[in-house]
């Protein structure tokens, strides 16, 4: 009688765990209807949680429901790892239907593929691509035990000049290709966990330089954190006395942003609707507002601008792969 | 110093937010309860709810959310062998054998007054820390991270095992586990048999501590086929059971005082958490105590873990809040819902919102006392858990676990890595071995890996930067003195000093 109760039990049991666990496989396989939107929307960020490209993306997904029929639930679903490769794939490997949308930094992901090849495990052309925003110029900083007030003065050190960074994708290849134009030595200590945990290290004096976006740097200037060049082609409003690599005499443009995009094979109609949603929301003034108290500056571009910010990315990135290779290949 | 703290108590003192705690609290307290679900995830699953909440009501949830998870992870540790949450391995070591000897509720009660007092310890800390805050954050670079995780790995080994070599060598294993994937330093790609996707970022740990804890003990509950503890044994505990817990952890002020200590330096160091202070206190207890119970429900030993795990968050909270640097993935999402709500994080964050600072200290604060108030007045009650009989309770504990190493990932194999895990912990005990020297090997492994190539780089391979930095240097006299601490005890009492 026992064993009877028993084998019963179990079965429930097993019933019960393939009642929980199966509908998220089955739901993922129901085909769609021309763009019927699915009742959530998991947006895919390849980092971890809390940086600005996480709260940006939580920010949409809070504000976007209200411009798509159905107003759907959105999900910001955080896959960090592999120097963001990991939640890349993920976008890449999903349906096509409209249940998943990925966000991401596009110099990182651009930059990955560049630098790992098939290994990337995507090809970024093959994405859809919505809109972008959180535009912004790349900068050098150094620390506050350091001398140096320019990039002459990077390149009079007589020494490499020690970078803290992650150890891939845009932060080291925007270091690697500053260096290579402006022609100053320098080496990677990779490894931090995200740009926070860099510049840190650079305030402890673990390395003398950072290289981030200049809304990021900008935060921790009051910590002692020096911008010496801002690799745009005029002076940031933020910073007026902070002169481009252009005025130091190299003509480098390296900005970021961060893209919108549906995985490989989504419907033209499907993209069109979420880019006009995204066009929509970045009129909305409760929503800029949003964007404007966690301190980010709200940007957009629409399509055809970011698939041309995309197109350059990829010839720069060409420009200089053996270079990036060649760095990569340093730190392993 | 005290900017903004009116408005952080004016807040806390109004009902709705007062309720808002107590939800919160609940939340936390369940998804610590359930394997595969801790802080990180209800904190997420939560996030959304905020939107409705004004600032300040958005973060009192958040915070206390976050400290309320790690108690309620410590319940089926105590009563069931299985950790809730990794911040509760050790703590199976000393509630589950009380536990069966029927004090289910008084290691309930101990694990609730540790967790509230370690928990105030850390937030003290983090409180008096406030004016030289940014100096305590960058108190641990790369070469100091190294020497502590090596630290708690030798102690781990001694303490634990008893047998240093076998210690070492069962923590070798999890450190060898723990290089599986893909390394954040090299971007090298390792022992992941030909899989391109699963493991890249090496083997999931919920899925794994969950399977080595918790399928192992389902193994052997199955196979002696009975229940934890006797019923007449439970009931002799009754509310004594709960009072003399709360009684015995105050038997214990140094091993209180010096877990929770250590609990607020592991958690500011950068990499590690309260899965990781709950051993190395428990360690550092297991090496030095007299109690003859330790390993077999000792209450020092159960103190140890408890106040350690809950102070981690105060630590954990001093460089997330002077840096934005978050101390853990729970402070990850903290800051998160920080932004979401207009609050910016970094170093503007104490220049500028003071007030938000004392409601994530309050938070805590709550969250904690909240959760464990709770855990005292249903202990009695909880742990009759231990009553059922195994017919019953051997599939609901092994359901939890492969449908919570199932749910961190929606991945299946996952739930595979857990069954394996379980197998393989059940060979471990069998044949004398520890787990935690393991568990402890897997989940310091690649931060102790980071953190020496890191130190390598800096020092241009130079492994003198371990000895001129002063905090690592003192480290590494730590590593040296519980290395040589056996071979000592073995002099003296063979009389040679």
């Amino acid at each position: 009688m026992q064993s009877i109760f028993r084998r019963d039990f179990c079965s429930l049991i097993a019933a019960l765990f393939v009642f929980v666990v199966g509908p998220s496989g089955a739901a993922n396989a129901q085909p769609v209807k021309s763009i019927a939107l699915p009742h959530t929307i998991t947006i895919v960020f390849p980092f971890a949680a809390g940086g600005g490209g996480d709260v940006q993306s939580r920010i949409v997904a809070r504000y976007l429901p209200k411009y798509l029929p159905g107003a759907p639930t959105f999900i910001v679903k955080n896959e960090p790892g592999a120097g963001g490769r990991t939640g890349v794939q993920t976008v890449y490997r999903s349906k096509a239907d409209g249940s998943v949308i990925g966000s991401t930094y596009t110099a990182g992901a651009v930059g990955n593929q560049a630098i790992f090849g098939d290994d990337a495990g995507y090809d970024f052309a093959k994405f859809v691509l919505l809109t972008s925003t959180y535009h912004q110029p790349y900068t050098i900083a150094v620390g506050p035990q350091t001398l140096y007030k320019s990039i002459a003065d990077l390149k009079k050190a007589g020494k490499p000049i020690p970078f803290c960074n992650e150890g891939g994708s845009l932060s080291l290849a925007y270091i690697v290709i500053a260096a290579k134009e402006m022609g100053f030595p320098y080496r990677l200590i990779p490894g931090y966990p995200g740009a926070p945990a860099a510049t840190a290290g650079m305030l402890r004096g673990d390395c003398e330089a950072v290289s981030y976006g200049l809304e990021f740097t900008n935060r921790y200037l009051k910590e002692g954190v020096r911008p010496i060049a801002v690799h745009g082609s005029e002076r940031h409003e933020l910073w007026p006395n902070v002169p481009t690599s252009k005025e130091q005499g190299y003509p480098l443009e390296l900005k970021i942003d961060m893209v919108f995009y549906l995985p490989p094979g989504s419907s033209a109609e499907l993209a069109e609707l979420l880019r006009d949603a995204l066009t929509k929301l970045y009129q909305n003034k409760e929503f800029l507002d949003a964007i404007r108290a966690a301190k980010f500056t709200p940007t957009f571009a629409g399509t055809k601008q970011t698939q041309r910010f995309v197109s350059e990315l990829t010839k720069l990135y060409s420009k200089y792969a053996s270079e990036l290779r060649e760095a990569e290949a340093k730190i392993k | 110093m005290f900017d903004g703290i009116g408005t952080a108590v004016a807040a806390l003192a109004q009902p709705d937010v007062v309720g808002i705690v107590l939800l919160a609290s609940v939340i936390g307290l369940v998804a610590g309860v359930l394997p595969g679900l801790g802080n990180v995830q209800a904190m997420a699953m939560a996030l959304p709810f905020t939107f409705g909440m004004d600032r300040v009501s958005a973060i009192y949830f958040l915070s206390a959310i976050c400290a309320s998870a790690t108690f309620g992870g410590s319940v089926p540790a105590i009563l069931i062998n299985v950790p809730g949450t990794p911040a509760s391995a050790a703590t199976t070591i000393e509630g589950y054998p009380m536990a069966k000897r029927g004090e289910g509720n008084r290691a309930l009660a101990i694990s609730a007054t540790a967790s509230v007092m370690g928990g105030l310890v850390g937030i003290g800390v983090l409180v008096v820390s406030i004016p030289f805050v940014k100096w305590a954050a960058l108190l641990f670079g790369p070469p100091e991270t190294f020497m502590l995780v090596l630290l708690g790995l030798i102690t781990i080994a001694y303490a634990i095992q008893g047998n240093i070599i076998r210690g070492l060598a069962i923590s070798g294993i999890g450190v060898l586990l723990s290089l599986i994937g893909y390394a954040s330093v090299t971007g090298v790609y390792r022992f992941s048999l030909g899989s391109k996707h699963y493991l890249w970022d090496g083997i999931e740990q919920v899925a794994f501590l969950t399977g080595v804890f918790g399928l192992s003990e389902a193994i052997q509950l199955g196979m002696k086929g009975r229940v934890v503890a006797h019923a007449e044994e439970v009931a002799l505990g009754g509310f004594h059971g709960t009072l003399q817990g709360i009684i015995d952890t105050f038997r214990y002020p140094l091993t209180f005082v010096r877990s929770s200590v250590i609990g607020v330096i592991v958690g500011i160091a950068p990499g590690v958490g309260g899965s990781v202070s709950n051993v190395v206190a428990y360690a550092m207890t297991a090496q030095i105590s007299k109690d003859p119970l330790i390993g077999k429900g000792s209450v020092e030993g159960l103190v140890a873990c408890e106040s350690a795990n809950n102070a981690t968050y105060g630590g954990d909270a001093i460089p997330t809040l002077a840096f934005g640097i978050p101390g853990s993935l729970a402070m990850a999402i903290l800051l998160g819902g920080l932004n979401l709500h207009g609050v910016p994080v970094g170093p503007w964050l104490m220049r500028e919102h003071m007030e938000i600072v004392w409601v994530v200290v309050f938070g805590l604060l709550a969250g904690t006392v909240v959760s464990c108030v709770g855990g005292l007045l249903l202990a009695r009650w909880l742990a009759r858990i231990t009553l059922i009989s195994t017919s019953l309770l051997v599939p609901t504990i092994v359901v939890l676990i492969l449908t919570g190493a199932y749910a961190i990932r929606q991945n299946f194999w996952d739930v595979v890595v857990a069954i394996l895990s379980g197998i393989f912990g059940y060979f471990l005990t069998r044949h004398g071995f520890s787990l935690l020297p393991l568990i402890i090997g897997f989940l310091l492994g690649a931060v102790a890996e980071q953190a020496f190539i890191q130190s390598l780089h800096i020092s241009e391979g130079s492994l003198s930067i371990f000895f001129s930095h002063p905090l690592s240097l003192l480290l590494f006299l730590g590593v040296v003195a519980t290395g040589l601490y056996p071979v000592f005890q073995r002099l003296v009492v063979k009389g040679v000093l």
